[in-house]
């Protein structure tokens, strides 16, 4: 617990290290850092994630994974309990704690989910979305080596949601856990994934333009349901060009 | 009892009266509805229409997964409107192209986006697709969000629709909040001005061959 809070202080003083003397584009900054680094991850999760997730596919049901997946989720609870209150969302906090005390008695430690037949919602709310909604920016987006898209807000969300995480208090083979819902994670989403790779024209933009999208969005929650909203940065995504963009030389 | 049920003279003349007026104020609203008819109303019923449409080839089972990709796709070219799309990916870099380029992206780019999602019905599986409100945005456009459902996962869908000379054409499709425009525009975007709009339209092409042979071995 305390090596992987300390291991993930340590990379994001990296990124401000090379931040410090990285230009890139506006929408990206740190890139410099980034594309070398989503080239590292790509290249883990070719050689070893990848390969190791087919293994696992292979050896289990697709209902099996499932329910391994819902039962990491269902672990996962405090996070999202907590960053609900920390918005105000009484009603989202009180779903997510009839859900957890539901799915870990009759849903067998949430391996299944009768929560959701019975009419509790799951909201998908991390510590990432809660400072987000105080008004903390989020950041220029960030790679982080072994973890993915992040940026320097979310990766503190993303370390406050692991460590609320009731596996890092309790007696058990923790690597082995980790190390188990990372490979069926990977299995479950492994089309998505190898279609995005085939439709990117260039998948590290595809990544970073989907991750800070659906971020923005996550924090927006309900009264934003597309980028179009007036004043945001996509205000006139959906202007022609010929009669609203116009050429460099002629502004 | 059959006295009540048949009606006398007058009553049928107060029945007739009264029909004919009804008559004539339902043919007032409906010559007036299309004047009056809110456009997220017609939006909606454009994408639930659409909706139907695929669902009715997706649950045809006299036709091969083969067939049932090309009447999506199909479908797919009629209710979006892949210049449009274009256009709006490209922004200003499509001041900056030939006719000749810009053909050649729209030609590619719709092959490459219907390739795809022909992949994508592979793995279709009886989700449930669903509108659960819609929006008036600028210009006219209308955004209709849906939810998919599968299982107990939920995928929020929006669309956004625009009136062309042609109807309602889709001109983005919005997955969880990430704007397919928007994602092909940071992409192009990149592309153009490391290498070229020759460039980007070569790679267009050979993803479009890559997605093609995938397709096959599967």
């Amino acid at each position: 617990m305390k090596r992987s809070r300390g291991g993930c202080i340590a990379w994001l003083a990296a990124a401000a290290l090379v931040a410090g003397c990285a230009k890139g584009p506006p929408e990206d900054p740190w890139q410099s850092w980034n594309r070398p680094m989503f080239r590292v991850n790509e290249a883990a999760d070719r050689w070893v994630l990848r390969p190791v997730a087919l293994g696992w596919t292979f050896v289990t049901f697709e209902e099996m994974r499932l329910a391994v997946r819902r039962f990491f989720f269902n672990l996962a609870f405090p996070s999202r309990f907590v960053s609900s209150l920390g918005q105000g969302e009484g009603q989202k906090a009180a779903d997510e704690a009839g859900r957890f005390l539901l799915n870990s008695t009759v849903g067998i430690a949430g391996l299944f989910d009768p929560a959701t037949h019975v009419g509790f919602p799951r909201h998908d709310e991390d510590f990432g979305q809660m400072f987000g909604r105080w008004g903390v920016p989020p950041g220029p987006y960030l790679v982080l080596p072994g973890l993915g898209p992040s940026s320097p807000r979310d990766a503190v969300g993303s370390a406050l949601d692991l460590l609320t995480n009731p596996l890092l208090w309790l007696d058990v083979p923790i690597y082995g856990l980790g190390a188990l819902n990372v490979v069926n994670s990977r299995a479950l989403a492994d089309d998505e994934i190898e279609r995005a790779r085939a439709t990117a024209l260039d998948f590290y933009v595809f990544v970073r333009d989907a991750y800070v999208q659906n971020r923005a969005a996550a924090v927006a929650d309900q009264e934003q349901r597309s980028p179009a909203r007036g004043g945001g940065p996509y205000d006139d995504l959906y202007d022609l060009p010929d009669d609203l963009y116009e050429l460099p030389d002629e502004e | 009892m059959l006295d009540r049920s048949r009606p006398d003279g007058s009553r049928r003349a107060r029945i007739i009266a009264a029909a004919s007026l009804a008559a004539l104020l339902l043919s007032a609203t409906a010559f007036a509805n299309p004047a009056v008819a809110p456009p997220e109303e017609e939006a909606r019923r454009f994408v639930q229409q659409t909706i139907d449409d695929v669902m009715a080839i997706l649950h045809d089972s006299g036709l091969s997964l083969e067939e049932k990709k090309n009447r999506v796709e199909d479908l797919a070219y009629e209710r979006f409107d892949f210049e449009l799309i274009s256009r709006l990916v490209l922004a200003r870099n499509w001041n900056t192209m030939s006719e000749q380029q810009r053909r050649d992206f729209v030609d590619a780019f719709k092959k490459h986006l219907s390739a795809t999602y022909r992949d994508t019905l592979d793995s279709y599986r009886d989700e449930k697709i669903e509108i659960q409100s819609s929006r008036p945005e600028a210009r006219g456009d209308v955004t209709v969000m849906t939810v998919v459902r599968e299982g107990g996962d939920v995928t929020k869908v929006d669309y956004r629709l625009r009136r062309t000379d042609n109807g309602w054409r889709g001109i983005d499709v919005i997955i969880e909040g990430v704007s397919l425009v928007q994602n092909f525009r940071s992409q192009t975007q990149e592309i153009i001005s490391a290498e070229g709009v020759d460039a980007l339209i070569q790679k267009l092409r050979s993803k479009q061959i890559q997605l093609d042979t995938g397709t096959r071995k599967s």
